[in-house]
């Protein structure tokens, strides 16, 4: 599978979801991400700053730069109200995905349990 | 572990972010504080600093690769140029390139003369090779068959040698189109300079009559203007003529159908072509069928031991010349019987450059392919000359472009914009200098034309393919010129530029400075050593005692019956023989037995027809026994007279008394067997060319059966001599005119070939010293201006104007002599195997290496001289106060 791009395809719900429950800057945003998927998406910087700045030019998301506790410049990412209104119809193209994929794959990874 | 200086690899890391034009300082931050983040955590779970840095690095993914994304999100179209890099031409900048370089050029007149003049002159060299190599690789390309023509040339073997004659047996052509299948034609072809043609009362002498087969103007496709290729010589009287032999009989008449006499035979005009291209190893003004050589010269066409044409095949496309040749030589050694004899096969292609065969057509200037070899290298080492005066002077001089180079940086100039401005000026530069070199070659090309033997237009040098040549060779030394200053001087760090510290020329340049002037001083030396020992051994040969007299003999064909006794009882003609002249080509060997003689020896003899008074007009000698005498008429048919070669070649002893049989082959392929008594030994004495050994010689008295005669006339009064000759021919003969040669031109003749690289070989060397004597004339200048001020000290403390020249020029003088060293070597080697050609030649010795050693430090001395005397002259008060 090529993995890149359904990580291109797919960073953009999983950011705006995860800003959804508050602000984060760069590092937190990759830590989550990895908790929230059981390690099963590490994503790099490399990959995760460009979608960022892509999602802050679309106006999806905006930014600031703070001075952290321990006294180091991050930049804060947050939502936006666009982001917001993108968030729900992303919400619905994927439920829709995951629904089909569910039938679909279902009988596969029923086989997958059997024989795991 | 313990050493790992976090802060410094973390910094070490951004630095190389912070190099890739696509991340902006914020993105570099950004991504450092994530790292940070990281690693924190890493160490927290345990880690060591080093480990964990690796792994985030690991993790963040290469910079590059992290460039690469942060381009594709930030690039708004997808083919645009990123944002962040400048557009590739911008015109503003475009101009103040051409204005900076026009101000330098202004502002540095010496400079750039040197610069432009040396490129101009290094073009004008190479362009003019080009023009030359391009005529002479362009022989015999315009045939429409040109890739399957090929000539068959006769070799014949002996334990010594291998004698190689550009003619065929005559029967060779039908038989091999008959045998070999892959022989798709054939035709033999040969030249004639002595038929008179006529026609009414217009008469002319001297054109160069073709013979050849029929199938001659289908297998060589000169462009006919009236008649038909095809049939044009199938009548055995038919005649085809040029443009301008049909012009010159015919006026602007319709030529076809015609009469004109060929000797003494009445031909037909069937055929009109344009006139043979000055590319064409193929030179006729008229072609007659061959058949009439039957009649003429008594050809027997069955003969196998005849031979008098050069022969032509046309293979089929798919055919292998060399399996092809392997049939013909077993056909001819089937029919011929003789192991000894084979044939090559020879490219119409490299007829023109690559034959050094006996009894080639002779009549146009050959080419010779390792003479245009060593000019090609030579007109290319000039150009070389004049890029490294380039390159030499633009790095000497590149602290006063260092403050340009530091604001253009400074400013947002990239090393590429810097390379490519500096190269852009070299390249113009360079096609200034081509402007001048083709008016340099507009200027001299008559006078190459006359030392080449050639007449290249100059129109020429338009071809579309010649002319993209011309600028490719331009750009690309523009290009070489500019290469290294573009290189180093974009490396200029600006900081240290515009700060004042840095001064130019530095240790690494200096060496490299050095090596390029000692490397141009090796080339000047190298060519003047070949101009000195071509011109010694030329000068060797022209006053080595061949043996004979070769001065005041006249040479002529006789015509007319019983000119010769009137001739010969004039008091300022000395003696006259008639025979063939020392020097005349017309040579082939003859097979000669003797008791005694081993069956394996196949020493070549050749036979000189002559008469009782050959030695007193040629003043040869005899070593031994007596010369034909008058009296004694049987020495016609039974004495022999020998050189002193061919002596030692019959064996041990006197050779006196011998009795020799002559089996000698006339041209016409008759063979005649004789047996004389050798009765006298003449001292060996040149028959040819120096490059030619002497040669077993065989003399019998029969040269007056012969056309030559030869005249020894008083060296007094020689115009009114030859006056005199010629009213006593007008009153014999009314036809052809008096035409004879002097025996010293004849055997000048020669060596034009040798004369010739002689002289292109001397003006390349001039022109190779002229430039790197400019070079260093600049160099020097250079060196004085940076010198200034420690000459005005060294003044001030007491030193003399002689001390300080001597300052500066040691340096060169030493360079000069590290060059010197180098080519010395280098020449006499190459000389060496020049000299090889030749069988008699001179021994170079170390005069010619001392020579040029010599003029080649005088002339570097010369050149720096100058420069180092104003400078050392200068007063001290005016280099001191400057600044």
């Amino acid at each position: 599978m090529g993995s890149k791009d359904l990580v291109a395809a797919s960073a953009k719900t999983i950011i705006l979801s995860l800003l959804l429950t508050g602000e984060s800057y760069g590092y937190q945003i990759i830590k989550r991400v990895r908790r929230v998927s059981g390690g099963a998406l590490d994503w790099s910087n490399a990959v995760l700053y460009p979608v960022l700045h892509q999602m802050e030019k679309d106006g999806l998301i905006r930014s600031q730069w703070r001075t952290s506790p321990e006294n180091r410049m991050r930049k804060y990412y947050m939502l936006t109200e666009r982001g917001v209104a993108e968030l729900t119809e992303e919400k619905a193209r994927w439920r829709g995905i995951q629904a089909a994929l569910r039938k679909l794959l279902g009988p596969a990874a029923a086989l997958d349990r059997t024989e795991g | 572990m313990n050493t790992f200086d976090l802060e410094r690899a973390i910094a070490d890391w951004t630095k190389a972010l912070r190099r890739n034009p696509v991340l902006e300082d914020g993105h570099v931050t950004e991504l450092e504080a994530c790292m940070r983040d990281e690693i924190e955590e890493l160490v927290g779970q345990g880690a060591a600093p080093g480990e964990a840095f690796l792994k985030a690095v690991s993790a963040m993914g290469r910079a590059a690769d992290a460039g690469q994304e942060f381009y594709k999100a930030h690039r708004s179209r997808r083919s645009a140029r990123p944002s962040w890099q400048p557009p590739r031409f911008i015109p503003g900048l475009f101009w103040s390139y051409i204005q900076v370089a026009l101000r330098k050029i202004k502002r540095q007149k010496g400079y750039s003369f040197i610069n432009i003049a040396s490129l101009a002159v290094g073009l004008a060299c190479s362009v003019l090779m080009m023009l030359w190599v391009r005529e002479e690789l362009g022989f015999d390309r315009f045939h429409a068959n040109r890739d399957s023509i090929y000539r068959l040339v006769t070799e014949t073997r002996n334990e010594t040698a291998v004698a190689l004659d550009a003619r065929a047996p005559t029967p060779l052509g039908p038989a091999i189109k008959s045998a070999i299948p892959e022989v798709v034609d054939f035709c033999r072809y040969r030249t004639s300079m002595s038929y008179p043609i006529k026609s009414g009362d217009k008469i002319s002498f001297g054109d160069l009559v073709g013979i050849a087969d029929p199938s001659f103007f289908t297998m060589f496709t000169f462009p006919f203007l009236k008649g038909d290729p095809k049939t044009a010589l199938d009548g055995p009287r038919s005649i085809v003529v040029t443009e301008s032999l049909a012009r010159k009989f015919f006026g602007d008449e319709d030529p076809m159908g015609k009469l004109l006499t060929v000797t003494r035979d009445s031909y037909t005009v069937t055929g009109v072509i344009r006139d043979v291209p000055e590319n064409s190893h193929l030179h006729f003004a008229c072609v007659i069928p061959i058949i009439n050589m039957r009649e003429y010269h008594h050809v027997d066409f069955e003969s196998w031991n005849s031979r008098f044409f050069n022969c032509y095949v046309r293979l089929a496309p798919r055919a292998v010349p060399s399996e092809t040749i392997a049939k013909i030589s077993g056909l001819l050694a089937k029919s011929m019987n003789k192991s000894n004899i084979a044939l090559r096969i020879q490219p119409l292609k490299d007829i023109h450059l690559r034959s050094e065969f006996a009894f080639d057509l002779d009549n146009y200037a050959q080419g010779s392919a390792s003479t245009l070899t060593l000019f090609s290298i030579a007109a290319a080492a000039i150009l070389l000359l004049a890029c490294i005066n380039f390159m030499n002077l633009a790095t000497a001089r590149s602290a006063n472009r260092a403050k340009e180079v530091g604001l253009r940086k400074v400013t947002g100039a990239r090393r590429s914009d810097i390379v490519r401005q500096f190269l852009g000026e070299s390249v113009v530069l360079s096609f200034l200098g081509l402007g001048l070199a083709l008016l340099l070659i507009w200027a001299v090309l008559p006078l190459f034309n006359g030392l080449a033997g050639k007449q290249l237009p100059f129109g020429r040098l338009f071809d579309p393919g010649l002319l993209a040549a011309v600028l490719g060779v331009t750009l690309l030394a523009g290009l070489l010129a500019g290469s290294y200053p573009a290189l180093y001087l974009a490396s200029f760090e600006p900081a240290r530029v515009l700060k004042g510290t840095f001064f130019g020329g530095e240790r690494g340049q200096a060496v490299l400075r050095k090596s390029l002037v000692v490397l141009q001083f090796a080339l000047t030396v190298f060519f003047v050593m070949g101009t000195i020992i071509v011109d010694k051994q030329l000068r060797f040969v022209r006053a080595k005692n061949l043996g004979i007299d070769t001065h005041q003999v006249v040479t002529t064909q006789l015509v007319a019956e019983g000119l010769k006794e009137p001739w010969l009882a004039d008091s300022r003609i000395l003696s006259g023989s008639q025979s063939a002249p020392p020097g005349s080509a017309m040579r082939a060997a003859v097979e000669v037995s003797w008791e005694g003689k081993s069956p394996d020896d196949h020493t070549p003899f050749f036979p000189v027809p002559v008469d009782p008074d050959y030695i007193d007009t040629f003043r040869a000698e005899m070593a031994e026994g007596r010369f034909f005498a008058k009296e004694t008429a049987s020495d016609r048919t039974e004495a022999v007279v020998v050189n002193e070669t061919a002596a030692r070649a019959l064996g041990s002893g006197s050779a006196l008394g011998k009795r020799l049989t002559v089996t000698a082959m006339s041209i016409e392929g008759r063979t005649e067997t004789m047996t004389y008594t050798v009765v006298g030994v003449m001292r060996d004495f040149h028959q040819t060319s120096l490059r030619q050994a002497i040669e077993p010689m065989v003399f019998t008295w029969n040269g007056d059966q012969g056309p030559w005669i030869n005249l020894r006339i008083s060296p007094v009064g020689i115009a009114d001599t030859i006056k005199f000759l010629e009213t006593t021919w007008k009153s014999f003969e009314q036809e052809y005119p008096f035409r004879f040669e002097f025996l010293d031109d004849m055997f000048d003749a020669f060596y034009k070939q040798d004369r010739r690289t002689r002289s292109i070989l001397g003006v390349f060397m001039l022109l190779a010293l002229f430039t790197a004597c400019l070079g260093l004339v600049g160099l020097a200048s250079f060196i004085a201006e940076k010198k200034t001020k420690e000459i005005g000290i060294r003044k001030v403390l007491g030193a003399s104007a002689r001390g300080l020249v001597l300052m500066q020029t040691r340096e060169f003088l030493g360079w000069v002599l590290v060059a010197n060293a180098v080519a010395l070597p280098a020449a006499y080697l190459a000389a060496g195997r020049w000299l090889q050609g030749f069988a008699y030649r001179v021994d170079p010795g170390v005069a010619p290496a001392l020579l040029a050693a010599a003029f080649s430090l005088i002339v570097a001395f010369l050149s720096v001289a100058y420069k180092a005397v104003q400078a050392a002259r200068a007063n001290p008060i005016d280099s001191l106060r400057s600044e």
